[in-house]
């Protein structure tokens, strides 16, 4: 896609987010004023009291769970805004977690991260890195189908080489990763978009899955 | 009595449902459905607070804020909006937005923003 089609995908995008905040808004008052007059009758008897607290309840956390979604996808969104930007790393990690962590927990794998306390700040482009990432993790989802594992993701702040480390639990490392890179498309696609971003990687790494490199960043010699 | 909180939103039942919330609170709330209502109404000069949408047709919620502060700098306005960005925030600040809240917000926290909001036109009294 290009840049302009990209912005503009995310343009409509991030503006049917901002609709369906809207719609949660309207659905969160409507809910706050049933929950007001359930309140105001405390102390009158009423038939079913229980059942209508309880699906007052259940709708205010839907809208919740529904705002952090649209939140989360209005992100991504723009992200789309601009071809390169500064950007934290740590706030790429998050976004991509929590986009992807749905498609993980469906072949039951556990998607973790673990963020640096300071800020990464990175000039790339956050859509693509998102979505090389996203990839890299679906390949490697693939290949850790019905085991239960985790895939944690840890943020590097070493001031030589910033990057992301990926530690996969419950699996063997050598398995995974491989079994990535010999078997499915997806990482096809990683390594084009980390070609295009620059990004590099070390997958024999001892005791790291996979240990990424951003752009301007020396990559560390191989330890075979 | 007149109104002495205003809600300025083009999302008819958004609005009149968040009216009737703060009613029940005791307030007297009023319902506008575009920045051109909104400014005839303020001009009535009953209207304290404003909890002000930033994206309607017509007149837009940053150009309502920017008329009601130089024709009714003592109006406070409290954006409420489902839309905003960050850059709209800054900007919604500078224009003199009192607060900046996100739809959908908690009523407690908008209800603290009013407090906040009711305390400041009280000093200024």
């Amino acid at each position: 896609m290009k840049a302009n089609e990209l912005a503009f995908f995310g343009k409509i995008a991030a503006g049917v987010t901002h609709e369906l905040r809207n719609v949660l808004a309207i659905i969160n008052e409507s809910n706050g004023l049933m929950a007001d007059v359930l309140v105001m009758l405390k102390e009158t008897p009423f038939p079913q009291r229980e059942r209508f607290q309880r699906s007052v309840q259940k709708i205010g956390e839907q809208v919740q769970r529904g705002v952090e979604i649209t939140s989360r996808f209005n992100r991504f969104a723009h992200s789309m805004d601009d071809p390169c930007t500064e950007v934290d790393l740590n706030s790429i990690v998050t976004q991509t977690v929590s986009l992807t962590k749905r498609f993980a927990g469906l072949q039951n794998v556990e998607l973790k991260s673990a963020l640096s306390d300071h800020p990464i700040m990175l000039f790339i482009n956050p859509f693509r890195v998102q979505m090389a990432l996203t990839r890299a993790i679906d390949a490697f989802v693939r290949c850790m189908s019905g085991s239960s594992g985790s895939i944690l993701m840890l943020v590097r702040e070493s001031v030589d080489s910033p990057g992301l480390d990926f530690y996969f639990e419950g699996e063997s490392s050598d398995k995974v990763v491989k079994g990535a890179v010999e078997a499915f498309g997806e990482w096809r696609e990683f390594e084009e978009l980390a070609s295009i971003l620059d990004l590099r990687y070390d997958w024999r790494a001892p005791d790291i899955g996979m240990a990424l490199f951003f752009p301007g960043v020396p990559t560390p010699e191989r330890t075979t | 009595m007149g109104i002495e909180i205003l809600i300025v939103d083009d999302e008819v039942e958004f609005a009149e449902a968040f009216a009737e919330r703060l009613r029940l609170r005791g307030f007297t709330a009023g319902i506008a459905h575009s920045g051109e209502q909104a400014l005839r109404i303020v001009d009535e000069g009953a209207v304290k607070i404003m909890v002000l949408d930033l994206k309607m047709p017509g007149m837009d919620g940053l150009e309502v804020l920017r008329r009601v502060k130089r024709s009714h700098p003592l109006v406070e306005v409290i954006i409420l909006s489902g839309h905003g960005s960050e850059v709209d925030e800054a900007y919604g600040r500078q224009l003199g937005a009192f607060s900046y809240l996100r739809k959908p917000a908690d009523i407690g926290d908008v209800l603290e923003a009013v407090k906040r909001a009711e305390k400041l036109l009280a000093s200024q009294a």
